[in-house]
């Protein structure tokens, strides 16, 4: 089997990535793997990515759109109709596939990419991984995931504006008032009763059957289907750097669609693709592909119409976690348009192993690998990508351990200002190589998930215990340490200060970024800390993401917060 | 007087990181590893067990943040 070849491309509005075949084994079966929305689809991206390709060795063309208002593709979400624009996408990705040759489009759709699915027209077959009972169902398990999350984000502030009556918030997403309309008149088993699909392959939630009804609505009009409820759907959708797809699922998934294989190896034939997508406000982006140490780096530029001049300041942004370029509930999309608008380009970018770059298929055991050097490469990468193309100076901005990045980044190129929100380590250290492990594996310990997966070697065995031994030698050493000379992370931020760097250090109230800042620098000197009330790690819920944007566009931070401004 | 089958419900569906044999009734479930997520995978899997649905008001932490309290909800919806 070979790497399949993939190429990003807008259909439409709509940002794709195809996943190709080698040549001379295309199946003739193209797979559209529709993701879920929001915060699922955050967290279902890389291992997405990962089945796709996957599916692409077996000689499968398979194809990745971010839906209306998700990822990069186009769309605000309280101003469209969410149902209606994901129709359309379905159907312009279906014929794309076709118009590539293939013989048999089936989509493979998760949760409530499974309502879209049934609503849209173009797909022969059709996998429906957790499809709610209809689009009210979806919504109330949405509302429930809110209130049940909405406890950790602490007391919002008085002013912060709630979302817009008939609009829905969850998990740091909205949907807009059409698109709440519009979802709350899907009933999952009347779309199943149309019948037009070949075969159907239905899949339980963690165990949970599939919605009763629903195997013989399909299968009355003629369907052939299957069902099945295997686990794994919340390792899929939990959390976005430990998110993975079960290989269980995955080959469930290969065998299904084995049978729609063509006898003969099919010609995939070429299409004219769209290679930038124009945005209202004068904005245009366009993919860029970097290549780096773990192999293809992938980016969205974000131009202002007619490019950027040369010598313009551009502003670079940095994944968060293992969350993709488009930013902790897109916020890095939303900012870097805004940005455009104002005439300022940018770049957001993936570094190895998240979002759409190369690197392991797998979630990483420990978050040594976001905070090494071989990432700080990467970054790296892009900044001198930008100054290549004629950047005069240049912003970064970074959550979490995209201000590790941002930070390392100043103090190796000049930098005019680093925004580094929730920085839970400047420097990989064993201080943060603890308080990380304490964080991630330490309090996984005692979850068998993470055992099993350790047994089946499916996590590094070295790496757990590299981390582990590195907690007890910390914990060991702790009483004899120096207390003479310059906290390692004052003086880095001393010296990429030093270097002109103007530093925005911004902490959600509560985060442990914040002890973290005032463990390691004295109280004299420390540079001013923007705290965000009612926030959390990753700036939820949703009120705050105007403050957070008007950060990035630099203006003066009035405290003031609103979900519904286009800034 | 649900309490078992709510405890069987929640072993099988909560993915709780914590040793289910630990779990009295009064046990903190959030503390033993259920997520937002996997509460809603619990909220469907005792509707789906005791045919009711649980209403706006009761869709928050303090339902689902032990057997007991799940045990009250239920039998309040099942009256």
């Amino acid at each position: 089997m070979s790497r399949p070849v993939r190429t990003r491309f807008y259909l439409g509005e709509t940002f794709a990535v195809e996943h190709a075949p080698a040549e001379n084994t295309f199946s003739g079966v193209a797979a559209l793997l529709l993701p879920p929305l929001g915060y699922e689809d955050t967290c279902a991206y890389r291992p997405l990515r990962v089945l796709a390709d996957r599916l692409a060795a077996r000689g499968h063309l398979v194809l990745r759109p971010d839906w209306p208002a998700h990822g990069d593709s186009a769309g605000e979400p309280l101003e469209i109709d969410q149902v209606a624009l994901g129709q359309e996408a379905v159907a312009r990705a279906a014929a794309h596939l076709r118009a590539r040759g293939a013989t048999r489009v089936a989509g493979f759709a998760v949760r409530a990419g499974g309502l879209l699915a049934l609503a849209s027209e173009g797909l022969d077959d059709l996998a429906l991984w957790a499809v709610p009972a209809s689009g009210k169902a979806y919504l109330r398990e949405e509302r429930a995931f809110h209130q049940m999350a909405a406890r950790a984000y602490g007391e919002a502030p008085p002013d912060a504006a709630p979302p817009p009556e008939g609009a829905l918030e969850a998990g740091g997403f909205l949907y807009g008032p059409r698109t709440v309309a519009a979802f709350s008149g899907l009933s999952t088993e009347a779309l199943a009763a149309r019948g037009r699909w070949g075969r159907v392959l239905l899949l339980g939630r963690d165990g949970l059957a599939v919605p009763e009804g629903l195997p013989a609505a399909f299968s009355s009009n003629g369907a052939e289907v299957q069902a099945a409820s295997p686990q794994g759907l919340a390792d899929l959708l939990e959390n976005a750097y430990k998110s993975e797809l079960r290989p269980e699922v995955a080959e469930l998934i290969e065998a299904w669609l084995e049978p729609a294989r063509a006898s003969a190896p099919v010609a995939l034939r070429p299409v004219d693709l769209q290679g930038s997508l124009a945005l209202p406000g004068g904005v245009r982006e366009h993919p860029l592909m970097l290549e780096g140490g773990a192999g293809e780096l992938s980016g969205i530029l974000c131009e202002p119409e007619g490019g950027a001049p040369a010598g313009a300041p551009w502003t670079l942004f940095f994944n968060a976690g293992g969350i993709r370029r488009a930013g902790p509930n897109r916020l890095w999309t939303r900012a870097a348009r805004a940005l455009a608008r104002r005439g300022v380009p940018s770049l957001r970018f993936d570094v190895r192993d998240v979002g759409d770059s190369d690197g392991v298929e797998m979630p990483h055991a420990d978050l040594e690998a976001m905070y090494s050097e071989s990432a700080i490469a990467d970054a790296l990468l892009a900044y001198d990508g930008l100054r290549a193309r004629g950047a005069g100076a240049i912003d970064v901005v970074g959550l979490c351990s995209g201000s590790f990045l941002g930070v390392q980044t100043a103090d190796r190129r000049p930098v005019r200002r680093a925004l580094l929100i929730n920085c839970l380590a400047f420097v990989w250290n064993d201080d943060a190589r603890v308080s990380g492990v304490t964080s991630h594996i330490g309090s996984s310990l005692l979850d068998g998930r993470r055992w099993r997966r350790l047994l089946s070697g499916r996590i590094p065995a070295g790496r757990v215990m590299k981390a582990l031994g590195a907690r007890a030698w910390m914990a060991l050493k702790a009483p004899f340490q120096p207390r003479d000379g310059e906290d390692e992370v004052a003086a880095l931020l001393r010296r990429v200060s030093a270097r002109g760097t103007e530093l925005c250090l911004v902490s959600s109230e509560g985060d442990p970024s914040l002890p973290y800042l005032e463990r390691h620098l004295p109280p004299e000197g420390r540079p001013p800390v923007t705290l965000l009330p009612g926030v959390d790690h990753t700036v939820r819920p949703v009120w705050a993401h105007r403050r957070v944007v008007g950060m990035v566009l630099g203006e003066p931070d009035d405290g003031a917060g609103d979900p519904g401004s286009d800034l | 007087m649900y309490q078992s089958a709510i405890r069987d419900i929640v072993i099988q569906h909560a993915r709780l990181s914590a040793d289910p044999a630990s779990l009295t009734d009064t046990s903190d479930l959030y503390a033993a590893g259920l997520t937002s997520l996997t509460t809603v995978n619990l909220m469907l899997a005792l509707e789906d067990r005791f045919n009711v649905e649980f209403p706006d008001r009761m869709l928050g932490r303090k339902t689902f943040e032990s057997i007991a309290s799940l045990n009250e909800a239920i039998q309040e919806l099942t009256r």
